[in-house]
């Protein structure tokens, strides 16, 4: 399988534009206020991180280190190499501080003598002094803390939070508590240690390759692969955003391509849990997993869903600018839905 | 005549800068070497950190190379899953990871982000070296002024010491036609000795300049060789660290495509060419910190060597000048006055007709 690097073919990266100067300062901006804006509960990726992290993107962190900012056409997001980029310079924040040296010594440096080099190391004290130590956003990691534990019937319950990056290019955070019987299944997805907790290789890869699914085809997969018990799977989701004057694909991209300015953006909220009274759909957006697959699939899945004793919540919650609160309320009333819908005041385009 | 030596030997010559001696001159040549070994001392960490860059490196390069190698023969040969299993056993977290579409998107995450975090690191590197460039060029600068500086200090003592010495010479005919013992041949002894006097100090003040030319003109070029050594590396390393990140940069984007491909042999064509363009960043940036370090193998050690030459040297140059001006003195004023003599010559011959 012969292949130039150089010359790549096919279809081999996402859509993305570039945004700088004043631009990219509003994006941070805006995304920033949505961000805070949409006071996400514990089961969306955590606010704080993220906002941490999209504001070391800004220019006037960065203050012109980097020529601009990529963004995921797809999701409205910063791409994949835009987070890691601030995550490569956090984790090397303190290492690049102390080979810098003295900030007094560096601006008196850059004061006194032209050479463009000492102005470049001058704004990099600036730069990683105000990123070092911030606590960042995950993009892939998975956490398990041990809820209870029955000697008797050697089963242990836990709790499994991950986040990640997801291909999509949206932020997600899979919660979800099962149980898991020692005697009864010789691979076990979760290893006891004393009071600690830790899920195997292959159960983050299990979970990890679930991303892209729905809370209920999670639930499903979990339960189908065996040996577990669960109760309930939460995936909390954060985007897409998308701003007026960029192409978007989906029902929000269509009903974004009339507008002039303005931004809207979807916090969707997905559950599959055993401990819900009913079902309950009150996502404007249609669920494409369910109406994807074929007939057969379809009764089977019904059947099989039924035996395992699970409801579906789905909910989406939206900050938007003010010009388009209407917009997306009228929207929803079409869809027959009631969602939180809140509005950022301040800078947007 | 008696207002010719009456101006001469009461004159002062205008030497330009703070003045100059035995001490302040060692002073200043062991300033400008102790800022030139600072550098080299620099270069040595950075030398440090080359080798610590080019281990992990190596590592990086090596995992992607078996994992490229596996993925390439996935087509022909069997049990490329168990292969790959063990190939990800390289990857910290990874091992006995069972082989999915996901997992492929996160075993690519991770080397990616391992990636960038080392082209990084290089490019860091590079800023550092232009740093040092930029210092090394601010002390030429400096130098240059001091070798200017002292070069005019030493036509100027040149200058007065030849009239000093004409002077001497009058002095020393208009003694001889004067009566022994007599007070007017008393007062010429005593201007002929104030002359010989000035003829000390000054051919001295004419030797310390001159030294101070050279030996200075000598750690420039030292200096300016370190700075060019530097350079190319901020150069080379500027290269390999763009180039890199072109790639990072592509890959970047290839793999959260990965990660929404629906077809297993398309994911499997697409981890083959990311694979291949992690592969290739890597290399750029290790060639880069490879040939570094041959370049500081053979280099560095042989240039802290000349500077260690350079060192002895100048000080026999600076002990044989003390011994010349306590030991010799009339041979010194004499050597002294030839070198003015040049000096005047070489000025004369270099000045524009």
């Amino acid at each position: 399988m012969a292949t130039d690097p150089a010359q790549p073919t096919g279809p081999k990266t996402i859509p993305s534009i570039t945004l700088t100067g004043a631009v990219e300062s509003e994006y941070v901006q805006n995304l920033t206020a949505i961000l805070r804006e949409a006071r996400l509960n514990v089961h969306y990726p955590e606010s704080a991180a993220l906002r941490d992290h999209v504001g070391c993107m800004s220019p006037q962190v960065h203050q012109g280190l980097y020529g601009g900012l990529d963004i995921d056409r797809r999701s409205g997001l910063p791409t994949y190499k835009e987070w890691t980029r601030v995550q490569t310079d956090v984790t090397l924040a303190d290492q690049m501080l102390a080979d810098l040296g003295d900030r007094d010594r560096l601006e008196k440096r850059a004061r006194d003598r032209d050479h463009l080099i000492y102005g470049k190391q001058l704004l990099k004290h600036h730069y990683y002094s105000a990123i070092r130590g911030k606590r960042l956003a995950q993009l892939g990691d998975m956490r398990v803390a041990l809820r209870r534990v029955d000697p008797d019937t050697r089963t242990a319950w836990f709790n499994v939070v991950l986040d990640k990056l997801d291909a999509s290019g949206l932020f997600v955070r899979f919660t979800i508590d099962l149980s898991q019987t020692d005697s009864v299944w010789s691979r076990s997805m979760v290893r006891l240690d004393a009071d600690t907790a830790k899920h195997t290789t292959e159960f983050r890869t299990l979970i990890y390759r679930f991303t892209s699914l729905d809370a209920e085809f999670t639930f499903f997969k979990l339960v189908t692969f065996g040996g577990l018990t669960v109760e309930r799977v939460v995936k909390g989701t954060v985007g897409p955003v998308l701003f007026a004057g960029h192409q978007a694909p989906g029902d929000l991209g269509r009903l974004m391509a009339d507008q002039s300015h303005g931004f809207v953006a979807a916090f969707p909220l997905d559950m599959a849990a055993c401990d819900l009274a009913a079902d309950r759909d009150n996502d404007p957006l249609e669920d494409p997993m369910v109406h994807r697959l074929s007939g057969n699939a379809k009764a089977e899945y019904e059947a099989a869903r039924e035996g395992m004793g699970y409801r579906v919540f789905k909910d989406r919650k939206f900050v938007v600018s003010a010009n388009l609160k209407q917009t997306i309320r009228d929207w929803c009333d079409r869809a027959g839905t009631k969602n939180i819908i809140k509005v950022v005041r301040g800078p947007r385009k | 005549m008696a207002e010719i030596k009456s101006d001469i030997l009461t004159a002062k010559p205008q030497y330009s800068g703070e003045g100059i001696s035995v001490k302040s001159l060692e002073g200043s040549i062991n300033g400008a070497r102790q800022r030139q070994n600072v550098k080299v001392g620099e270069l040595s960490a950075l030398r440090e950190k080359n080798i610590e860059l080019q281990t992990a490196l190596g590592d990086e390069v090596k995992k992607l190379r078996k994992l490229s190698d596996y993925v390439s023969g996935s087509g022909v040969k069997s049990g490329f899953w168990s292969n790959l299993k063990e190939v990800m056993s390289y990857i910290p977290g990874l091992k006995r990871l069972s082989i999915t579409r996901r997992s492929i998107e996160e075993l690519l995450r991770q080397q990616y982000e391992i990636s960038a975090l080392r082209v990084k690191e290089a490019a860091e590197f590079a800023d550092k070296l232009k740093t040092a460039q930029a210092e090394l060029y601010e002390e030429i600068q400096r130098l240059n002024g001091k070798i200017v500086e002292a070069a005019r200090n030493e036509e100027t003592a040149a200058d007065f010491l030849l009239q000093v010495q004409a002077l001497r010479e009058e002095l020393d005919a208009n003694l001889e036609g004067l009566e022994a013992g007599s007070t007017e041949a008393r007062e010429a002894q005593a201007d002929v000795d104030k002359a010989r006097q000035m003829l000390a100090e000054h051919s001295t003040e004419l030797q310390l300049y001159h030294t101070a030319e050279e030996r200075l003109a000598r750690l420039k070029d030292n200096t300016h060789m370190l700075a060019e050594t530097i350079g190319n590396l901020y150069s080379d390393i500027t290269q390999y660290v763009h180039a890199a990140s072109e790639k990072l940069d592509l890959v970047s984007g290839q793999i959260q495509a990965i990660g929404t491909a629906a077809d297993a042999s398309m994911v499997m064509l697409e981890m083959k060419r990311s694979l291949d363009v992690l592969t290739e960043s890597m290399n750029q940036t290790t060639q880069f910190v490879s040939e570094t370090q041959i370049y500081f193998r053979t280099n560095l050690d042989q240039l802290v060597k000349e500077l260690d030459v350079f060192d002895e040297t100048t000080t026999a140059v600076m002990e044989k000048n003390l011994a010349l001006s306590r030991e010799i003195e009339e041979r010194r004023i004499a050597e002294a006055l030839e070198v003015a003599l040049s000096t005047k010559k070489e000025k004369g011959d270099a000045a524009p007709a």
